[in-house]
């Protein structure tokens, strides 16, 4: 019993892993770049909800519907600005030899939680779960509804994106780009377009993310650091690139660190997390459900 | 010392029989209830600013040496995900100390005479990143009791508790002293501050630059814990007198006579002593546990309040039956309560910061083991234990706010009674911070304050910056000194920390209201006001967070504190669920037993 609650618990967290590992996922198929202020485009998506929705203080009180849309809009447009503020400045450049993007999302996410911390202070604040102000209170397994609309969110964002890359003409856009952008550019795909589309529907999950994840871990300017390096681990042993991969590899992690608690060793789950990613990429380099790039030459 | 005897808990047999507790499932006894709930939205967002406002005015303050370990603890993550890629970024957020204007004090000799007419004092502090509020701290309160003390001077002894005992603000600010008195000159003090951005060999560097640069002859450690083991060979070799305004080093055996190192001071109780009296005065012969567990994070501060927790424990013959740990940001504690609930334990020991312990509580309260009351915690049915906190989680209100209704009344932890901060006595000190500063004070301010008054006195009273006069005032400083905290701080030759033992006060959570007592008396004047004394309610009605637990240590309160403790606390009816019984046996007439079933 406590070994399967173990296991629909990892599950549940995994589901936030899988839902940043598929923003990392769709900003790395455009650009071959990974964008390291994804975990702290979540937090500012929390916070972004605590202030719609809280009262008290500056906050607004609004209804959780109009504060969900407010922390969505913002986290989509801050998605945008890290584009715009650590990738476009940079030009044209190649990811694999020009690591000046590993510098220029770390600073926007360095400069985030700083902006953060002095605008809204060190406490973290709680924010109230919207499932249980529509009912839902009971537990099963002991874990929380809260903890479940983080799964089923997931597997549906999933699902969701999995089809929209797959049979749109906007997927298939996004998809040629990520295969070759000069050649998608020259079959009138707008490929500036496409790479800031990823950007903005990355920020648009992170908001979704730190929607979920903030009646759970609390809302705190360094919320997105611990996450977004898991999410990145996860998004890896998962295939990166790969939407079902993301999603994969988030439930794997989570599971695995779930399952280290439950044996008794919760002080080595990063060292086991980190580990799973070593043992994946030796096996597999390109993770899970990664498919290897193959270029003509 | 003499040891309370209340009612025994052996004795709780012979009491009426409590009401059953809630099976799972069903409501919350009332006591969980606030007195009201808000009527609107913006009833609820007005009770949440006063919340906050009083928030900022006293001792359950989110700024404080609590919120200093949530930093440290919170820098072992933060820091170490980003650094992993680029350590030298990091850094470069910082100030540098060559980075500083210099100071042009330092002329006083470094040889005790009062040649000059500065003193230089340095403090190390941080000004970057994540901690850069503490160098806040530092420069606002450290920086205002300097400029006192170069307007007014000390106070005269005789100012120090000529209202109604405590210090007559308005009398000390109509001095005119311009300085502290050495000989027949007037000295001014000068505050020299340096970052240690985030690093102990940093602040090595920068004390050493503040010793022979500025010839400081005192120094103040508001910076990391690690600055203080760093330093303490340096203030050595130059017998530089040093108050640690935040660190607990005398819990790990840091601090003299435990060493050799007399220079060092410290300003906070030890953990050590907040353990030994929240589980033999409260739980073992208060309240009659016998079975403990601890959980705690994997952090050093957690593995040292696990060693003294089972250290204390093993004095009255008792242990710890299960011990789990946790991650620092750990969000679901399940699987290590499951192991713990298996071994029934009457007291969970939960040493986290506010956040993980209200995640703590949370994975508890999905087990439907939340705290209910001691008959409950003692025989069931069901795992209920009493939960008993560290200082930087249970005590604070963030902890309470975070963890909604998983955070039970009755939920312990421990503090200090200078700390308490905000009675209507200090006004006066919080008035001349907003005079200052334009707002309230955050809280944590107090301590870099009192330490550069404590110099001030220190130098005065030796009349001389010799190191080892200084250091021998500090030590002769019997009847202390306090500019921004509600007791005087005071050294002596064996006890380099500024409290005692008796200082210690307990903290316990309330929900809007004291929580009714059987006999119906209830302390609560901070939630319901006192027509008689005209005192207005302190807490707003929707007041949800920790309080003062009044019968806790009551024995050591009324021996170190009788004007504060008795005179102020009790007779204008501060603090929680106590039951008042005449005693004429104390000195006092009456004492506070443990009749509640809650706390």
């Amino acid at each position: 019993m406590e070994f399967l609650q173990a296991i629909v618990l990892g599950l549940t967290t995994g589901g936030v892993y899988a839902l940043i590992a598929l923003a990392f996922s769709i900003i790395y198929m455009t650009t071959r770049v990974i964008n390291f202020a994804q975990g702290e485009v979540l937090m500012i998506g929390a916070y972004l909800y605590f202030f719609a929705v809280s009262s008290g203080g500056n906050a607004l009180g609004l209804p959780w519907p109009l504060a969900l849309v407010i922390a969505l809009f913002g986290a989509t447009i801050v998605g945008l600005v890290v584009h715009l503020i650590s990738i476009a400045p940079l030009g044209k450049f190649d990811p694999n030899t020009n690591i000046g993007w590993i510098l220029t999302t770390l600073s926007v996410s360095l400069i985030f939680v700083e902006v953060v911390r002095n605008l809204a202070g060190e406490q973290a604040k709680r924010v109230e779960p919207v499932i249980s102000s529509i009912g839902g209170k009971s537990t099963v397994f002991s874990i929380e509804p809260k903890q479940y609309l983080v799964l089923v969110v997931g597997l549906a964002l999933a699902v969701v994106l999995e089809v929209v890359h797959s049979k749109t003409q906007l997927g298939r856009a996004l998809r040629a780009t990520a295969h070759d952008k000069a050649t998608a550019s020259l079959m009138g795909i707008n490929t500036g377009f496409m790479v800031r589309y990823s950007f903005a529907l990355a920020g648009l999950l992170a908001g979704v993310g730190g929607w979920l994840l903030g009646p759970i871990i609390f809302v705190s300017a360094d919320m997105g650091t611990l996450v977004g390096l898991t999410a990145f681990v996860a998004a890896v042993v998962g295939g990166i690139g790969s939407t079902r991969g993301a999603l994969v590899g988030g439930l794997t992690i989570g599971v695995v660190e779930s399952l280290a608690k439950q044996a008794g060793a919760g002080e080595w789950t990063s060292a086991l997390v980190f580990l799973t990613l070593i043992v994946i990429l030796v096996v597999k380099p390109t993770g899970i459900l990664g498919e290897a790039l193959i270029e003509k030459v | 010392m003499t040891r309370r005897e209340p009612r025994h808990a052996d004795e709780w047999d012979a009491r009426p029989a409590e009401p059953a507790p809630p099976r799972p499932g069903e409501p919350v006894p009332s006591y969980e209830q606030p007195a009201r709930t808000p009527r609107n939205r913006r009833e609820a967002a007005r009770w949440e600013r006063e919340m906050e406002e009083r928030s900022k005015l006293g001792w359950d303050t989110p700024i404080n040496r609590r919120a200093f370990l949530d930093l440290s603890k919170r820098l072992g993550l933060g820091a170490a995900a980003a650094s992993a890629a680029f350590p030298a970024f990091l850094a470069a957020c910082g100030r540098t100390a060559s980075s500083l204007s210099p100071s042009r004090g330092a002329k006083f000799d470094v040889g005790g005479g009062a040649d000059g007419d500065t003193i230089n004092i340095g403090a190390i502090s941080i000004y970057s990143g994540v901690g850069a509020f503490v160098g806040k701290l530092l420069d606002r309160g450290a920086g205002l009791a300097t400029k006192q003390i170069n307007r007014h001077g000390l106070p005269d002894p005789a100012i120090m508790s000529s209202r109604n005992g405590f210090p007559d603000f308005e009398a000390y600010r109509k001095q005119d002293l311009g300085g502290i008195k050495i000989g027949d000159r007037t000295v001014k003090l000068r505050l020299i501050t340096r970052d240690d951005n985030l690093s102990a060999q940093v602040a090595v560097s920068a004390i050493q630059e503040m010793i022979t640069s500025f010839n400081i002859k005192g120094l103040i450690f508001a910076g990391l814990y690690d600055d203080i083991y760093a330093a303490k060979r340096l203030l050595q070799q130059y017998n530089l007198p040093a108050i640690a305004a935040y660190g607990d080093i005398a819990s790990v055996g840091q601090l003299y006579p435990q060493t050799d190192y007399r220079q060092l001071f410290q300003m906070f109780p030890p953990d050590k002593w907040g353990i030994e009296i929240a589980l033999e005065e409260y739980s073992i012969a208060d309240r009659g546990y016998r079975r403990f567990a601890y959980l705690g994070d994997n952090t050093a501060i957690g593995a040292q309040g696990k060693r003294l927790i089972g250290e204390t424990l093993a004095k009255s013959g008792n242990r710890l039956l299960a011990a789990e740990q946790y991650n620092v940001g750990d969000v679901d504690m399940t699987a290590q309560l499951q192991r713990i609930r298996s071994t029934n334990p009457h007291v969970l020991m939960i040493w986290g910061i506010a956040g993980d312990t209200a995640h703590a509580l949370e994975s508890l309260k999905r087990l439907d083991a939340v705290y209910l009351n001691r008959t409950t915690a003692l025989r069931g049915p069901g795992w209920h234990p009493q939960i008993i906190g560290f200082e930087g989680g249970a005590a604070e209100r963030t902890f309470a706010v975070l963890a909604g209704d998983a955070a039970r009344v009755g939920t312990m932890s421990y503090w200090y009674m200078g700390g308490i901060g905000y009675i209507p006595e200090f006004q006066p000190a919080v008035d001349l911070f907003k005079e200052e500063f334009g707002d309230s004070p955050t809280g944590g301010e107090n301590n870099p304050a009192d330490a550069v008054f404590l110099f001030a006195k220190a130098f005065q009273d030796a009349q001389s910056t010799d190191g080892d006069k200084v250091i021998a005032a500090l030590e002769s400083m019997e009847k202390g000194i306090n500019f921004s905290s509600i007791a005087p701080h005071t050294f002596s030759k064996d006890r380099h920390i500024s409290l005692e033992k008796d200082d210690m006060v307990g903290i316990t959570l309330e929900r809007g209201r004291a929580a009714p007592a059987d006999p119906p008396y209830t302390l609560g004047t901070e939630f319901t006001g006192n027509d008689d004394l005209g005192i207005k309610p302190f807490n707003p009605p929707g007041y949800i967070g920790p309080t003062m637990f009044m019968r806790f240590n009551q024995d050591g309160l009324r021996r170190k504190h009788r004007k504060l403790f008795v005179d102020v606390m009790l007779k204008q009816g501060f603090g929680t669920q106590c039951t008042k019984r005449p005693d004429p046996g104390s000195d006092w007439g009456f004492r506070l037993t443990n009749e509640c079933d809650i706390h």
